[in-house]
């Protein structure tokens, strides 16, 4: 089967230049500094179809537009390697096991968008992709292939690679600018667009690792070629992060629109230990938590978002018939609870009111209204959050409350978690918590106040 | 006491010595606050206030500013910690696969062993597909029984005060 960005990682020193070049490496880099204009590349990437990979499926095309029509310089290509989706894991591969790759992908998109500076930011518990990318922008300097007159062309660019400290909110596009600027990683208000005004206050074209290591063979290969790789409508490869209660975890680099069914049972071996398919995820913990009967869903952005949730980054995530969902959702709205920035009130009390819902619901002490509460929180939070976090945080929650009620009811109405996984003890959870905040809390949020 | 300070800035001082090193040579490119802070940390194990101090003036502000910085990230301490540190992610990849039995053995086994090394819970490491994970101080750990977590951690405490 065809393979783009995991093609190569089995290579014997596959994160080393020798193996890189001895594998087309830079051939791409040579023919478009050579070859082509920079329109004549943003032609092939609109070709392409591709959709940003980093969790919105933005037309990387379109995004392209906005920065050659910006005006200021220098413009910047700031490379978002934060990778800290719960579930995902793809950048990680590509920057550990085949980090000039992301480099060449990056030197294409900024010779295309006419940049002079490119950053890296890598999240900070990647200690071993950062070792390998930092080396390979370091011999990629030493061969000429970063820095002035690249290839004896009149294209010149710095890269540079930088290191976040521990936050999950410095992978949205405004919150690493300010990251990288030496801030506290809180989002921006848009407009200004990251095109017109990003970091430093200039233009800059912010992609995922995964959207620019396709650009070397978009390029090489032409982005038709690209884009004819996917099915069920789906355009060019997307790399599946498949883990859970799987036989067969892993990353798998299959055709655009591939279905969850094919991906879990025929790539990833089924469900784990033989067991039964209870429910899954298609796109890491922003997404919702899916019965089984929606296996057959096509894991491409339209059709996802068509059935009510988000591919996100494609990091689908396997429960089979032994887990409460329930306690799987908590795990989702405890990861939101402690990644809020807090900078606005809809998410910050929000996911913990969430969170504190779903522990009364494990511990038997909930009351009946709680599932009208948990849509309450929601709505509210995706209409009134800032920034996509809080947007999104409650999808994992709120889907589990309208896909699996018979669930809830039992927890609630007769005190019993089917799955035998919750303590259901009886004992309230947040007592440590201020009771009072936590009923003015619900309070706030019945009466839509958050709103 | 003032013979005692001494003494430990002379131990001290060849950390500071590396750290204005690394500080000089990021002020050279834009964009190297945590980078600055990166290295305070890999040279004394925390965000050492003096250390902090010599950043904040290479930067043009003030410590609390600095510090205000800093504290958005999970990743920096403000106190000393044990030379091992075991971030155990909790999330659900690994919650499903028994992320909770490591966290429990590896917590027992802390306070056994009057925290020879620190437990933390994490969020996800990106290290899903190796689920339960963890990383032992820089290393990814993953597809481990508790014990075998356990066994990884013991080795690095070992490794650690030879
Ligand atoms: C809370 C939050 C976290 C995000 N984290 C990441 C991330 O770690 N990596 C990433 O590429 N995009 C992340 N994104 C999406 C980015 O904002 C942005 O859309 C993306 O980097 C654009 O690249 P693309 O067009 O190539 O997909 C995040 C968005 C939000 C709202
Ligand atoms: S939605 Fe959440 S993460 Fe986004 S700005 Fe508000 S508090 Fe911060
Ligand atoms: S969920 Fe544990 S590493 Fe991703």
């Amino acid at each position: 089967m065809e393979q783009i960005c995991l093609r190569r990682i089995h290579n014997e020193n596959s994160q080393d230049i020798e193996s890189y070049l001895a594998h087309d490496g830079y051939a791409a880099l040579r023919k478009a500094l050579t070859e082509m204009t920079p329109e004549a590349v943003h032609e092939e990437v609109r070709a392409s179809n591709m959709g940003g990979r980093g969790g919105a499926g933005f037309p990387t095309a379109m995004k392209w537009n906005f920065l050659v029509g910006a005006r200021g310089q220098p413009k910047y290509v700031l490379c978002n390697f934060d990778e800290s989706e719960p579930g995902t894991f793809s950048n990680r591969i590509i920057g550990e096991e085949d980090p000039h790759l992301l480099v060449e992908g990056c030197l294409l998109a900024a010779y295309a968008t006419g940049c002079s500076i490119i950053f890296i930011y890598i999240r900070g518990e990647y200690f071993l992709a950062y070792e390998r990318v930092k080396r390979a922008i370091e011999q990629a300097y030493a061969r000429g292939l970063i820095g002035k007159n690249i290839l004896g062309t009149d294209f010149s660019v710095e890269m540079h690679l930088r290191r976040g400290a521990g936050a999950y909110i410095c992978g949205e596009e405004t919150a690493i600018m300010n990251s990288l600027e030496g801030k506290r990683g809180y989002p921006r208000a848009r407009p200004p667009f990251p095109a017109n005004e990003g970091l430093f206050g200039k233009p800059t074209l912010i992609n995922n690792v995964e959207t620019l290591s396709n650009l070397p063979d978009i390029v090489r290969n032409g982005g038709e070629w690209w884009s004819n790789l996917g099915v069920n409508e789906g355009a060019g490869l997307n790399i599946y992060c498949l883990s859970g209660h799987v036989e067969r975890p892993g990353a798998y680099e299959l055709p655009m629109g591939t279905t969850a069914r094919e991906l879990i049972y025929e790539h990833g071996g089924g469900v784990w230990q033989g067991r039964e398919l209870k429910a899954w995820k298609p796109g890491g913990a922003s997404s919702a938590i899916l019965p089984a009967d929606m296996i057959d869903l096509v894991l491409d952005f339209k059709p996802v978002q068509a059935a009510g949730t988000i591919l996100g980054t494609a990091g689908v995530i396997v429960m089979d018939d032994r887990t409460c969902v329930v306690d799987a959702a908590i795990r989702d709205a405890t990861f939101f609870e402690e990644e809020s920035c807090g900078f606005c009130f809809p998410c910050r009390d929000g996911t913990r009111v969430l969170r504190m819902l779903l522990d009364r619901v494990r511990h038997g002490v909930a009351t009946p209204d709680t599932m009208d509460l948990i849509e309450h929180a929601s709505s509210d939070m995706m209409d009134a959050s800032f920034c996509g976090l809080g947007q999104f945080a409650p999808w994992p929650v709120v889907s589990t409350v309208r896909n699996f009620r018979r669930e809830y009811e039992s927890h609630i109405l007769e005190r019993v978690c089917p799955a035998g996984v919750c303590p259901m003890d009886g004992v309230e959870p947040n007592e440590h918590v201020d009771r009072r905040t936590l009923q003015e809390m619900l309070v706030a949020q019945k009466g839509g106040a958050l709103a | 006491m003032a013979r005692q300070t001494s003494e430990v800035e002379s131990v001290d001082a060849p950390k500071y010595a590396a750290l204005s090193r690394d500080i000089e040579e990021c002020k050279r490119e834009p964009g190297t606050t945590l980078d600055m802070l990166h290295a305070v940390q890999r040279h004394f194990g925390y965000l050492e206030p003096q250390a902090v101090g010599m950043v904040a003036e290479a930067l043009g502000l003030t410590k609390a500013q600095l510090y205000g910085v800093a504290t958005f990230y999970t990743m920096f301490f403000f106190e000393p910690k044990p030379p091992v540190i075991a971030r155990v992610c909790v999330n659900l990849s690994c919650h499903l696969r028994g992320a909770q039995e490591i966290l429990h053995t590896l917590e027992e086994a802390a306070k056994e062993q009057h925290d020879a090394f620190e437990v933390e819970e994490v969020m996800c490491l990106g290290l899903c597909e190796q689920a339960p994970a963890l990383l032992v101080n820089e290393e990814a750990v993953g597809q481990v029984s508790a014990e075998e977590a356990l066994e990884k951690v013991q080795a690095s405490v070992a490794g650690s005060s030879s």
